[in-house]
């Protein structure tokens, strides 16, 4: 599972997945802007 | 003559009372840590154990075999009672707890303790006195390859796991047309990161990817910044860390001081799953992935989560289940399935019905296909998604 908009989210198995993957993890300049 | 025969009524008496007795009550020990940095996850462990024994001592709704009754009805409605443990986080108070359990407290088995060094020292004393002791959340492969005899795990091991996190790599790989070649495995240095990073390391050469850092840390330091410094410098296509609670959120911290954007975080569970992990890190938790055989979004997969983790609720001071506590609750309901199925509370009979156990998945709150172990006590239909 991944961390997306402050939730943890099932992004595999892809058939059990609830969220497309985050992909590449956001910079620490992106994220202070989220 | 008359006094001989009114003692022996009274022997009779006081016998029958004492087996009448035995009857009412099935005794756990339960370890966890409920102080220090990883609390929080021994506490939200333990509401987990409450949640299960309020379901079976008081009945539920639910569609669980233990629900229907009040009490366990293979052992004459016997109820049952916790014993809850602090053991800090340190094995040799684990260990001299976990004996103290058995021989005071006279606890029918043990179950915790979430630590896998804790859980090493704690079930040798347990093997040692010939108690059953269950674990449902230790994952360090090493524990179910000891040869004990009563020693059961419910949880998928960092093996599992492990392999799982390169399925991914692979998959996602060819989904997203993204080619990962290398890792950077950074881990702490007890039972769990050590061989967690051990497992890594062999699946990362099997599967083809080049292992450009491979960096242990002390598990209580205070300082990554030379340790984070090497792994920008290496700059692996993904870092797989193995991390308890405090080090992970030093990790992430020392690395945004020092601008390390690691492309991909594919982290073993732990300090990444600790429930306060999202509120502590805020924004700078955004993006990590770890692997985790529980998350609430699996709600409508599994018809049982939303009763169970209204229970949960009544026990853990309004907080979700997460991952920890839908592992715990399992292996707890599990130990108390063979107990029923014992009908005793002796501990040779518990231990042959653990080894008997088969429970099928519509049984479980996490993704298992069920809960069956081999020879070594490990559960053989894990799954680590």
């Amino acid at each position: 599972m991944q961390v997306q908009k402050g939730k943890y989210c099932t992004i595999y198995p892809f058939e059990l997945a609830s969220c497309q993957v985050l992909y590449p993890n956001p910079t620490w300049a992106e994220k202070a802007k989220m | 003559m008359k006094l001989r025969i009114f003692v022996l009524a009274c022997i009779a008496l006081i016998t029958g009372a004492a087996s009448a007795k035995a009857q009412q009550e099935v005794k756990i020990g339960v370890l966890y840590p409920l102080s220090g940095p990883t609390a929080q996850i021994g506490i939200d462990a333990v509401a987990a154990i409450r949640t299960a024994v309020e379901i079976v001592n008081e009945g539920a709704d639910l569609p669980l075999t233990l629900a229907k009754n009040k009490g366990l009805p293979g052992v004459g409605g016997a109820k049952v009672t916790i014993v809850v443990v602090d053991h800090q986080g340190k094995p040799e108070v684990g260990q001299s707890e976990a004996e103290r359990l058995i021989t005071q407290e006279k606890v029918h088995a043990v179950f915790g303790t979430y630590f896998s060094s804790v859980t090493a020292a704690s079930s040798q004393a347990a093997e040692r006195a010939g108690i059953p002791f269950v674990n449902a959340d230790s994952t360090q492969p090493a524990l179910t390859q000891r040869g004990l005899k009563y020693f059961f795990r419910t949880t998928p091991t960092d093996e599992t796991f492990s392999e799982l996190m390169f399925d991914f790599l692979k998959d996602f790989g060819a989904k997203s047309s993204q080619k990962f070649q290398s890792v950077s495995i950074f881990h702490e240095d007890t039972a769990y990161g050590t061989d967690s990073a051990k497992v890594q390391e062999r699946l990362a050469k099997e599967r083809g990817f080049r292992v450009l850092e491979k960096i242990a840390y002390k598990a209580q330091t205070t300082s990554l910044t030379a340790e984070v410094q090497r792994l920008k410098a290496a700059n692996a296509d993904v870092l797989m860390p193995s991390s308890y609670t405090s080090d992970t959120f030093l990790l992430l911290r020392t690395a945004k001081d020092l601008d390390y954007n690691p492309k991909l975080i594919v982290a073993q569970n732990a300090g990444f799953t600790d429930p306060t992990f999202i509120n502590t890190m805020g924004r700078d938790a955004e993006g990590a992935i770890t692997r985790s055989p529980y998350n609430a979004d699996l709600e409508g997969r599994i018809p049982l989560l939303a009763k169970i983790n209204t229970i949960f609720k009544k026990h853990s001071n309004g907080r979700d289940l997460s991952d920890v506590p839908a592992r715990v609750f399992t292996g707890f309901m599990t130990l108390l399935d063979a107990i029923n199925r014992a009908g005793s509370t002796d501990p040779e009979k518990i231990r042959a019905a653990l080894a008997a156990t088969n429970i099928p998945a519509d049984q479980l709150i996490v993704p298992y296909r069920g809960v069956k172990f081999d020879a070594t006590g490990q559960n053989e239909l894990v799954r680590g998604s």
